[in-house]
């Protein structure tokens, strides 16, 4: 049964995240301007969590992990050119 | 090779070596297509005011010039390559999935017809030219079908070659030869591994900008027509995509010509522990140098320069190699074939092409360049000079090993002679008209340009008229060419050590075992140390390709045709492509049910770093990191709407002002729950439960299935509110993103219903416990990306 119960776990912890995200989302006064980051960060948490339930550590979580955080890094200097081209000035027309 | 009727070979083989030999004519077929092209719209070009060529005929010509020569050609001419001998060169039998390469090869070539259909699907096919750029690409300004077809036709080209790296990279981590480190592999593999991997984290992202392409034009959502959205966005996902990909259509070209370079030298590459590390810093570069074709977008100042320094940088380690490159020809004793010309004419085509390169990515130089003759010529000699020089001279260099049979090397060297001087003819006047734009169809007299517009047509027709030679040389060489020894060049990777053509399994003596004093081959049992078991041994000798045909892949492909030309076409050929999608895919299951198709029997050799992952998980975690880029790119697209938004003036509806909250964390709950059931599934099916493992996918199937009913029902009701496709950027975002997913969890029901199947006939739950992780692992993806989607579509 530990199988089981460590999936549990990790259920009740997703679901837990959920509540929060709900609780934060729908009365966002407590968190202010942070409620939109608080809430991206629990979605990020709890998908750090789907991903470690099914690397389960029978791989060697190392190869797995570093091709994991290569994917994320190659699409994180899209995500700052993407929001950098919007909110710093433009430079206008050249000629 | 294989004794069977050419008609059944040739359709229906999955032998890495056939497909690689599919993919070879094709993409030359291709060449021809695309340069028949490019010498249209050069006689167009070559007075002044010319009228060979309408408008329309010229923009369709130089579009589908640009995409065929970039998607269908030379990518592709490197995988054929890579089929052939990246297997060989690793000491493997096969690919790891073999029915799958031959699937990647028919989407393909369906996907280049669909591309060359557009032509005539009414009013022409796309003519936006080959970025595509935004507000071109819109219905508006590009009407025509054939646009949108030219969008799925890419679309399916990019499906195909994703799938192509995850089998190539497998097949490199997992089924190495005894002793083949990977740093004894030929460069040659080096560079597909590269290329591979920017295809896995570059193509994703392009069919993400396509998605919003094709939504926009079939379904009316508004992202390249809306001012949150618009040509910025476009030009930030294509390029995304964009430069990686010059580097997926130089690098396999560029190690083809370090090989070369080597061999015909008679020397071991010079510094080869730094060149790799070189190519991996250049990969890794390319994917932080896209917005130096933006500089003229009006993006802020600060990040042009960031940009500047980035792409300087990359010129580093180009530099490097190019630099090893001479150095091993310094002080070889070298051998002046044809595959060596075309080797070095590469190296000095690619240096040119890398100087003006530099030139471009100063801000300065760019704004006064961009847009004219010099880029055109300068990516011509990046691309065509590097890339394709290379290819060719790895055409020569392994003919001999594909036909066992050697080309006339007079003719070879008359080729390389008219194909240098066509090319520098053709290209090197193009930087001296640095003032004349590159999106024109004709032009004044009085502008000056005519003579060296002239002169370009000459070399234009010089250079296409060269490959005539070539095509002459290589088909009467294949049928009457002197027989090709094993090892002609004195080369040194393992494909040297086989007969010429290679047997069906390529190592007739048995498992090449590799050691620092050479090569030596085993018997599979010995291979393995003696720990495989001894029947293993026999099917490992006694195995036929005879087991390993498939005539799935190619009617999955010509479904998958077929029902995307209907989705413009109409809905009768929609619906005959989905039957037939649905039935090749059944089929493809039943195939794999009755043990029909089996993957051939490797031996066990190197497998560093994924010695504990098996190929088909190995595989799907490769995929899923593809996934992450082709999310991660439309979350990227919904951030950059999303903030600009409050600077158009656009008012993003607030939170459970347009979608049901509660809804939205019902079904949240259903996938969340499905991804328990689907953890239990996998563990019921390792103990042997075989209740346990059916009642778990059962409730997995029906939670998934909840869910999309949910989907179906909210996307009803918000179309019944006036929120449809078009409304704004914050409903057509939402529906393609939870379009996507959905179609995601679709595909999962639909692998849940086989995995059912399989449970059922499998012997032992066991048995079928594989293939309930590799889908966990599927699954665990679709709960992670709705996980996002939940916050940022009903909570921000």
């Amino acid at each position: 049964m530990f199988d089981e119960a460590k999936y549990v776990a990790v259920y009740g912890i997703l679901m837990l995240g959920l509540i929060v995200e709900l609780l934060i989302g729908i009365g966002r006064s407590p968190f202010g301007a942070l409620s939109g980051a608080a809430i991206l960060a629990i979605a990020a948490l709890q998908a750090v969590f789907i991903f470690l339930v099914f690397m389960h550590g029978r791989y060697g979580a190392r190869p797995v992990a570093v091709f994991a955080v290569i994917s994320l890094v190659t699409v994180v200097p899209l995500f700052i050119a993407l929001l950098y081209s919007v909110v710093m000035p433009h430079h206008g027309s050249l000629p | 090779m294989v004794d069977w009727h050419p008609l059944k070979r040739w359709l229906f083989t999955t032998n890495h070596k056939d497909v690689g030999v599919l993919y070879l004519v094709t993409s030359l077929y291709f060449f021809v297509a695309a340069g028949i092209l490019a010498l249209t719209f050069r006689t167009q070009l070559a007075v002044p005011s010319n009228t060979f060529l309408q408008p329309d005929e010229y923009n369709q010509a130089v579009t589908t010039h640009g995409l065929l020569m970039l998607l269908w050609v030379l990518t592709p001419l490197g995988a054929a390559f890579a089929n052939y001998f990246v297997p060989i060169q690793i000491g493997a039998r096969d690919m790891a999935f073999p029915r799958l390469n031959a699937l990647s090869y028919w989407v393909y070539l369906a996907s280049g017809l669909l591309a060359l259909s557009s032509f005539f699907a009414g009013g022409g096919t796309a003519d936006w030219g080959w970025t595509t750029y935004a507000p071109l690409n819109t219905v508006e300004f590009s009407p025509a079908v054939g646009g949108s077809m030219m969008g799925l036709a890419l679309m399916l080209l990019m499906a195909s070659s994703i799938v192509s790296t995850v089998n190539f990279l497998v097949t490199i981590f997992r089924l190495r030869a005894p002793g083949m480190s990977l740093m004894k592999l030929p460069l040659f593999t080096w560079g597909w591994i590269f290329t591979s991997l920017l295809m896995l984290w570059a193509f994703p992202a392009f069919v993400s900008a396509l998605s919003l392409l094709v939504a926009d034009r079939a379904f009316g959502t508004v992202f390249f027509t809306s001012t949150q959205g618009g040509p910025l966005l476009w030009d930030h996902m294509f390029w995304f995509f964009g430069h990686p990909e010059v580097y997926v259509l130089l690098l396999p070209g560029f190690a083809i010509t370090g090989d070369l370079i080597s061999t015909f030298s008679r020397r071991p590459l010079y510094a080869k522990k730094l060149i790799i590390p070189c190519l991996a810093i250049a990969s890794i570069l390319s994917f932080t140098v896209w917005a130096h074709h933006m500089f003229m977008t009006g993006i802020s100042q600060s990040l042009l320069e960031a940009f500047n320094i980035t792409t300087e940088l990359i010129s580093i380690p180009f530099a490097i190699i190019v630099l090893a490159y001479i150095l091993t020809l310094r002080g070889g004793s070298i051998r002046f074939t044809t595959p060596m010309l075309f080797a070095v004419g590469s190296l000095g085509l690619f240096i040119i092409g890398g100087i003006t390169g530099v030139f471009n990515s100063s801000v300065a130089l760019d704004t006064a360049f961009r847009g004219t003759f010099w880029v055109v010529g300068h990516f011509h000699y990046t691309i065509v000079g590097g890339g394709l020089t290379g290819l060719f001279g790895g055409l020569y260099y392994w003919f001999p090993k594909i036909t066992g049979r050697m080309y006339n090397e007079r003719l070879g060297k008359i080729h390389f002679a008219f194909y240098i001087v066509g090319f520098n003819l053709l290209y090197f006047p193009m930087q001296l008209l640095y003032d004349m734009p590159r999106r024109i169809f004709t032009y004044d007299p009085g502008t000056g340009w005519g003579p060296i517009n002239l002169l370009i047509t000459i070399g234009a027709f010089t250079f296409g008229g060269s490959q005539l030679i070539m095509f002459a040389n290589l088909l009467w060489s294949s049928r009457r060419g002197p027989t090709a020894d094993r090892d002609p060049w004195g080369a040194y990777s393992l494909e040297w050590g086989v007969p010429s053509p290679p047997p069906e399994f390529n190592f007739p003596e048995g498992v090449p075992v590799i050691s620092a004093t050479g090569v030596t081959y085993r018997p599979v049992s010995m291979a393995n140390g003696g720990h495989k078991e001894a029947h293993e041994a026999e099917s490992y000798e006694a195995e036929s390709h005879e087991e390993h045909w498939s005539h799935w892949p190619i009617v999955v492909a010509a479904g998958a045709g077929i029902a995307l030309w209907g989705v413009l076409m109409g809905l009768p050929a929609l619906l005959f492509g989905t039957v037939v999608l649905a039935a090749a895919f059944t089929g493809w299951g039943r195939e794999t049910l009755r043990g029909r198709f089996a993957e051939p029997i490797e031996a066990v050799g190197e497998k560093w770093p994924f010695e504990r992952l098996e190929n088909l998980p190995l595989g799907m975690w490769i995929f899923i990191f593809g996934e992450i880029a082709f999310f991660g790119t439309l979350f990227g697209a919904y951030a950059f709407l999303r903030m600009n938004s409050p600077l158009t003036d656009f008012v993003w509806p607030r939170p459970g002002e347009v979608h049901n909250i509660s809804l939205g964390g019902f079904n949240t709950i259903l996938l969340l729950t499905s991804g328990l059931t689907m953890v239990f599934a996998l563990t019921f099916a390792r103990r042997g439960s075989y209740v346990g493992l059916q009642g778990s996918l059962v409730a997995t199937f029906s939670l998934g299935a909840f869910f999309m009913v949910n989907k179906a029902l909210e996307w009803k009701e918000l179309f019944a509110g006036g929120f449809t496709f078009g409304t704004s950027t914050a409903s057509s975002i939402y529906y393609v993103l939870t379009g996507v997913h959905g179609a995601h969890v679709v595909a999962g029901l639909v692998a849940l219903i086989y995995l059912m199947v399989k449970a059922v006939k499998a012997h032992s739950t066991t048995q079928a416990s594989g293939a309930v992780e590799v889908f966990g692992i599927y699954w665990g993806m679709v709960d992670a990306v709705w996980i996002f989607l939940f916050p940022l579509l009903y909570l921000l």
